[in-house]
């Protein structure tokens, strides 16, 4: 299930066969609360087959009186692969999200969470999903712990399970100290997380994340980036919005434009999957002979002395690459994914609304 | 819509852990124990030191003693509990769910595997609590009035069970308005709006309600006399009194009433009807705990010779709202009214009973009219509460119904999330 249209996908299976070939058939969470996750599920995602999008959205439209925020919306967000949600303020990217959480009834058009209506089957893709919303309300006078038990027993879990999730999620998010103060406490950063903690709580297939990296600093940033490329290699969809393209374009596999409640054409996003990299080595020559010889295409980057522009599949490719580039003895420095071609898309987006 | 009794508890214990973690909650709480505390002392205070100055003496026959002080500082601290409770029981639950909407904590939970059934259900059940919380706290001082005496232990209970589910409509009410309107200002004016409704305006509808009751016409079936044969019998009296003016009146001449020719005749009245909207003070909360308290030991059943206490006194006005009048009249017995032969006492359960001038008791005649006494045995409370548990129930159901998600549509200027 690699992308066909894609001419440059030229790494050797040795490098991206993990990332292409395991990650689609990666459905059954492979967590210690696994048990519980079968429980919350009458119908547990491995009987469902395996090319069944995460999300997938068929025309929806949902206008709030003369106001049309979500105006024809069509994509997929395949499992295992982070989607990111692209679109200017007003865009419709929140109401989108709440419509894909189960909260929102479309006017017309469906949503399916790995295969089940949202709308017709509102709790079984409720028990599927976690959504994090970009306002995240706390419980002032209640502490992490507590906000996360809470949670995991809305999620049908037994006192105790929802106790030990609670400091498992806890201790995935750096948030042990904080455990036994009240949240209001809390810095933004480590409300985030603790909202992410939350939409983690019952272990959910579908991740819709509403603007969560909006008000974080840069460590807080790449940490974000980390626990959600996690969550994507242990097989999840996640969904992301995000306005802050820089970043984005870090950590997302594929990209859904929204403009004016509609998607625009979804292919300019494209699989951001397989994108370039700028390669920089001291010395140019073993790194050039090195791609030939793993038969990675390669071509000169325009206006730079030595460095090459590269097409790889993800991160995980780049991480292969970097390693076999290394054990090879290239003397590789830079690595770097281009950056821009989100922010081309976007602004195309921010011209049509005049 | 599921309703588990996990995901009732799962909402109900996160309003009441948010609700102790504040401080206010508790200080409110000391606040109301001291406040009750101290106006009951007054009450009982109060009344024990008029008793003291009736100069009672259970040993003499000759002394004036009034019925135990227990059920009237019952009946008082009773009611003050219901009005305190009414009042608080709003700020329980008239923003609970807009103000998680306005928190952005609302969404959260609506997207888990709850139901709004169990959402509203939990937090109807932990406001329901709280206000529980309250009226126990305020419970030591209704049982203090039973070391006045007159006071059963059943009054007690019965009274504050009655109260206990009044204050929760109060809250259902004020789940309902919290789910329609999204401020928080809106939905706790409304649901005091609602309380005043009930406690305030339903009495003053019944009083308004007067001038379009006033001249009711109706039927009735009168046992008497023609106006002929009456003013013989008047004629007839007055000439008695001319003739005997002196110091010895030999009363046994006086003539008797005519009561052989009474017969039954049809009349049109024109009277105030009551009974026909005495039902608009039915939903009055106090009307329905004062009805519902079981009678205090010394008073009978008909309620015929008791209405000290205020519990009492209202329970009796409004049963006798209730009543329609007799559609028989007993015309026939007034004559004795005039005859310097008899007198008539008229007893307090609407009988009357009959003596001669020489204190000599007589039998009443023989009359087909049944006399109706003023019964109070027909409880009204199951009605006004019943209402008022619909009314409580509709707000409860409309919470319900905007809570379920995914919503169709969205109330103005509300946010999802």
């Amino acid at each position: 299930m690699s992308t066909p249209d894609v001419p440059v996908l030229g790494p050797p299976l040795s490098l991206d066969a993990q990332t292409d070939q395991a990650t689609p058939t990666f459905v059954a969470p492979t967590q210690d609360s696994a048990p519980e996750a079968s429980t919350l599920d009458p119908a547990p995602t491995t009987t469902l087959p395996p090319p069944t999008p995460g999300i997938e959205a068929r025309f929806l439209h949902r206008a709030f009186g003369p106001v049309r925020a979500v105006d024809g919306v069509t994509f997929t967000a395949e499992q295992g692969k982070v989607t990111a949600l692209i679109g200017p303020n007003g865009s419709g990217k929140t109401t989108l999200l709440l419509i894909l959480a189960g909260l929102l009834a479309p006017d017309s058009g469906q949503a399916f969470i790995l295969g089940h209506d949202v709308a017709k089957e509102s709790l079984k893709a409720r028990c599927l999903i976690g959504w994090m919303p970009d306002i995240f309300g706390t419980w002032d006078a209640l502490t992490p712990v507590e906000i996360l038990t809470t949670f995991g027993r809305a999620y049908g879990m037994k006192k105790a399970d929802a106790d030990a999730r609670a400091w498992e999620l806890l201790r995935q998010l750096w948030l042990v100290e904080f455990a036994k103060q009240p949240a209001r406490v809390l810095s933004r950063g480590q409300k985030q997380r603790l909202g992410l903690a939350r939409a983690l709580v019952h272990d959910p297939h579908v991740l819709l994340l509403d603007e969560p990296a909006s008000g974080l600093d840069p460590r807080s940033r790449i940490e974000l980036r980390d626990i959600v490329r996690g969550l994507a290699e242990q097989g999840k969809t996640v969904l992301i919005s995000s306005h802050v393209l820089s970043e984005l374009e870090e950590f997302t596999d594929k990209a859904v434009f929204l403009s004016q409640g509609r998607t625009v054409d979804a292919d300019t996003g494209g699989e951001i999957t397989t994108r370039g990299w700028r390669l920089a080595a001291a010395d140019p020559t073993s790194l050039r002979s090195f791609l030939t010889s793993v038969d990675i295409p390669w071509k000169d980057a325009p206006g730079s002395s030595g460095e090459v522009v590269i097409t790889l599949a993800g991160f995980d490719s780049a991480t292969q690459l970097l390693r076999t580039a290394v054990s090879a003895g290239v003397p590789l420095h830079t690595i770097a994914p281009l950056t821009g071609r989100l922010e081309e898309a976007y602004l195309t987006l921010n011209e049509d609304r005049r | 819509m599921s309703l588990s009794w996990n995901g009732i508890r799962t909402v109900a214990d996160l309003e009441l852990r948010q609700r102790i973690r504040s401080k206010r909650w508790i200080i409110a709480l000391i606040a109301w124990f001291v406040f009750i505390g101290l106006i009951t002392g007054i009450i009982i205070y109060s009344i024990h030191y008029s008793w003291a100055g009736s100069g009672c003496d259970p040993a003499s026959p000759y002394s004036y003693c009034p019925p135990p002080a227990g059920p009237i500082a019952f009946s008082i601290i009773t009611m003050f509990v219901l009005g305190m409770g009414l009042v608080i029981a709003p700020t329980f639950t008239a923003t609970s769910i807009n103000g998680d909407r306005n928190q952005s904590t609302l969404a959260t939970l609506q997207a888990t595997r709850l139901s709004a059934l169990e959402i509203a259900t939990g937090k109807l059940i932990a406001a329901w609590l709280t206000a529980g919380v309250f009226l126990v706290v305020a419970l030591p001082f209704a049982i203090l009035s039973m070391v006045l005496g007159g006071i059963s232990a059943w009054q007690v209970a019965v009274c504050f069970l009655v109260t206990f589910i009044l204050v929760g409509i109060v809250c259902a009410i004020g789940l309902g308005w919290s789910a329609i309107l999204s401020r928080a200002a809106g939905s706790t004016v409304m649901t005091y709006l609602s309380t005043v409704v009930l406690t305030v305006i339903t009495p003053l509808l019944l009083l308004f309600s007067f001038p379009f009751i006033e001249d009711t016409q109706y039927t009735v079936q009168v046992w008497g006399v023609s106006d002929q044969v009456r003013d013989d019998y008047i004629y007839a009296t007055n000439q008695f009194w001319n003739k005997n003016q002196g110091e010895e009146v030999d009363y046994s001449q006086a003539p008797d009433p005519p009561i052989d020719q009474c017969h039954w005749t049809t009349q049109r009245v024109s009277e105030t009807r009551i009974d026909k909207v005495w039902w608009l003070i039915l939903p009055n909360p106090f009307v329905i705990v004062a009805d519902a308290s079981p009678l205090p030991p010394a008073a009978k059943e008909d309620l015929s010779e008791y209405s000290d206490d205020a519990l009492s006194l209202i329970r009796y006005l409004v049963r006798e709202m209730a009543q329609a009048p007799q559609t028989e009249r007993d015309e026939c017995l007034e004559l004795y009214n005039y005859s310097p032969k008899y007198f008539v006492e008229y007893n307090n359960d609407g009988t009357r009973s009959l003596s001669l001038y020489n204190g000599e008791k007589v039998d009443l005649p023989d009359s087909p009219v049944k006399v109706q006494p003023v019964t109070a045995r027909s409880s009204i409370w199951p009605w006004g509460l019943g209402f008022d548990l619909l009314l409580g129930g509709l707000f409860f159901g409309i919470a319900v119904r905007k809570l379920t998600i995914p919503y169709k549509t969205l109330a103005r200027g509300t946010r999802v999330a």
